[in-house]
């Protein structure tokens, strides 16, 4: 029983890191690049949510909208400033390292927001639902239908429009979609803000649920996505899905049986042995396989 | 004149990280494991000192030797991936070390005290220095002692054979290896390389503070780490040295009157800087620049005579 309850739990958990891996996946599979301050903008949209929240009315739907809508805008602003200036091959490291100021940029602005450091951040009541021994808490069970609703979003944005068509073109090869018509000047910007969409969300969820916003979130929701990627495979949509789900499944066990000293560590280990055995993640492209067909032709 | 000497230690071991940091960087790897290796030296190097007793410059040496193990042990796996998956691999690396040591509970009597590392609370008695009478200026002049005798080694490598290999490596992979390098063997032993200076440095930073606590070894220092050599670009190491004075000295310390409106603004001029110069701050035309000028002023002075 106790096996079942922790599993469920950390499957529920798990969809809000599917969520925070799906935003990083999106850029990362279309830019080929790494933006290390992904947490730093979601930080900043749910501090802006706090900030502005005396003014606000609507309660939560209020606080949701802000934290999205600061995501995005923070999310577009690494994308000029970082990204669209170094978009050469020899740019990575660049923009790497751009991403890494913006990211003391967006942390400090952020603190500069939240005076206390810790603040209270307005959850979701609903009372928990037991169900045949089990109990499920609430805002997980939340975490988890928002989840699937921002992934159906996101697919019928990517496989049913013109515009997911253009985008899928352009990371398979910005070039061609280019020369077939499509405008990808601005496709950056468009990636930027869906990944801001989806790991606004995320916040949301995991702030509510919490009930309090520190500055360190910003760079914990960038392990927890980056490790979430990782696992799933770089890339791959239903594999950032999949490494959310695995990765809520392991921490709860692990904080189970273990204790939450652990928690991290194994995370980590776990991250670490996936990348030396099977380096493009469990569903991504098999590193090895394409670098040998790359090689072997000759 | 002590502010100066504590900026002077906090540029030296930023050089010496951002050096290590920088070996890698010349095969082409953008490793943030440097950071776990400078937390290996840092706690070997404090331990050996005060829980058994060590002089200084053995543990430091011990210290970096260890991290070079490690360093050389992660090398072989890690190295399977590249670029961007390398970058993730060594976050995971250095988050566990850290995590390691964050959990490291090491407390044994010496002389009526209780010393150690404290695990949260972290190693506070690495006071070597203060209890054999080293003063701060010669504490700093040994950081430069060995941030100078680096440098000059990696200006060395520069000059034979095995720069050119690690350059090679760095510039392509193919075609370096099709000239019969091996280059697993380059790569380890950059890895292995820059985990020894990292080392280094790690103790340095323990005995010149004093104290350490997992929050010195966040993944924050390791992209300090490699941003210096980055910002200051590849072609030498007169970069990094320029990009850590640049931020530790310009930045960081210069704009402090600014308080902690400082970051905000630091992240502009690194935005702006890496815009400019994406190759780095001396990059192919700083250094021919400055090579015509000298030429311009050689010859000058011959028209005058």
């Amino acid at each position: 029983m106790d096996f079942l309850q922790t599993s469920i739990d950390g499957l529920l958990f798990g969809s809000a890191y599917a969520l925070l891996a799906l935003g990083f996946s999106l850029i990362f599979g279309i830019m080929k690049r790494i933006n290390l301050a992904y947490g730093s903008s979601l930080l900043f949209g749910g501090a802006l949510a706090v900030w502005l929240e005396p003014f606000l009315g609507g309660g939560a739907l209020g606080l949701l909208l802000v934290t999205v809508f600061g995501a995005a805008v923070a999310g577009i602003y690494v994308e000029r400033l970082c990204f669209s200036p170094h978009l050469g091959k020899t740019g990575t490291m660049a923009s790497m390292i751009a991403t890494f100021a913006i990211w003391m940029q967006l942390d400090e602005i952020s603190s500069q927001l939240l005076p206390q450091r810790t603040h209270g951040f307005a959850g979701i009541d609903i009372e928990a639902i037991s169900f045949a021994g089990i109990i499920l808490r609430s805002d997980h069970v939340l975490h988890f239908w928002v989840a699937v609703l921002a992934i159906g979003a996101l697919y019928w944005t990517l496989y049913r429009t013109r515009f997911g068509l253009l985008l899928r073109a352009s990371a398979d090869d910005p070039e061609i979609a280019y020369l077939l018509g499509g405008r990808v000047g601005l496709l950056g910007v468009a990636t930027f803000a869906i990944a801001g969409f989806l790991g606004g969300t995320a916040a949301f969820l995991i702030l509510s649920s919490d009930g309090q916003i520190t500055p360190h979130f910003g760079l914990w929701s960038t392990f927890k996505g980056l490790v979430a990627m990782m696992l799933g495979g770089v890339g791959s949509l239903p594999g950032a899905i999949v490494g959310g789900l695995l990765l809520g499944f392991a921490e709860a066990h692990v904080t189970f049986y273990l204790g939450a000293e652990f928690r991290d560590i194994l995370t980590f280990g776990l991250l670490l042995l996936i990348l030396v055995l099977r380096p493009g993640g469990l569903m991504g492209v098999d590193v090895y396989r394409t670098g040998r067909l790359a090689t072997e032709r000759i | 004149m002590e502010y100066y000497l504590g900026i002077s230690q906090t540029i030296g071991v930023h050089t010496l990280l951002g050096l290590s940091a920088y070996v890698l960087l010349l095969t082409g790897q953008l490793s943030l494991a440097q950071v776990g290796f400078f937390a290996i030296g840092s706690y070997v190097s404090g331990i050996l000192t005060v829980i058994f007793g060590w002089h200084v410059l053995p543990a430091l040496f011990v210290g970096a030797l260890v991290a070079g193990v490690f360093a050389f042990l992660v090398g072989f796996p890690a190295l399977r991936v590249k670029g961007l998956m390398l970058v993730v691999a060594t976050i995971a690396f250095s988050e566990i070390v850290r995590l390691v040591f964050f959990n490291l509970n090491w407390r044994v009597e010496v002389n009526g005290l209780e010393v150690g590392p404290d695990s949260t609370q972290g190693f506070r008695e690495i006071r070597y220095f203060a209890a054999n009478g080293w003063e701060q200026a010669h504490v700093v002049l040994l950081i430069w002692l060995i941030v100078i005798l680096v440098m000059v080694m990696l200006w060395w490598l520069d000059k034979v054979r095995a720069g050119a290999v690690l350059r090679a490596v760095g510039e392509d992979e193919l075609a370096a290896q099709s000239s019969g390098i091996n280059l697993t063997m380059v790569k380890v032993a950059a890895m292995t390389g820059g985990g020894v200076i990292a080392g280094i440095a790690g103790g340095l930073y323990a005995h010149s503070t004093t104290y350490v606590d997992h929050h010195t070894f966040s993944i924050l220092l390791a992209t300090f780490a490699v941003s210096y050599p980055i910002l200051g670009g590849l072609k030498n190491v007169l970069g990094t040295l320029m990009a850590v004075i640049f931020i530790q000295g310009f930045i960081i310390e210069g704009l402090r009157f600014m308080g902690d409106y400082r970051n905000i603004l630091f992240g502009l001029l690194i935005i702006v800087a890496m815009n400019f110069r994406p190759q780095g701050l001396v990059d192919g035309n700083f250094t021919s620049d400055v090579r015509k000028l000298l030429r311009m002023k050689q010859n000058g002075a011959g028209a005058d005579a």
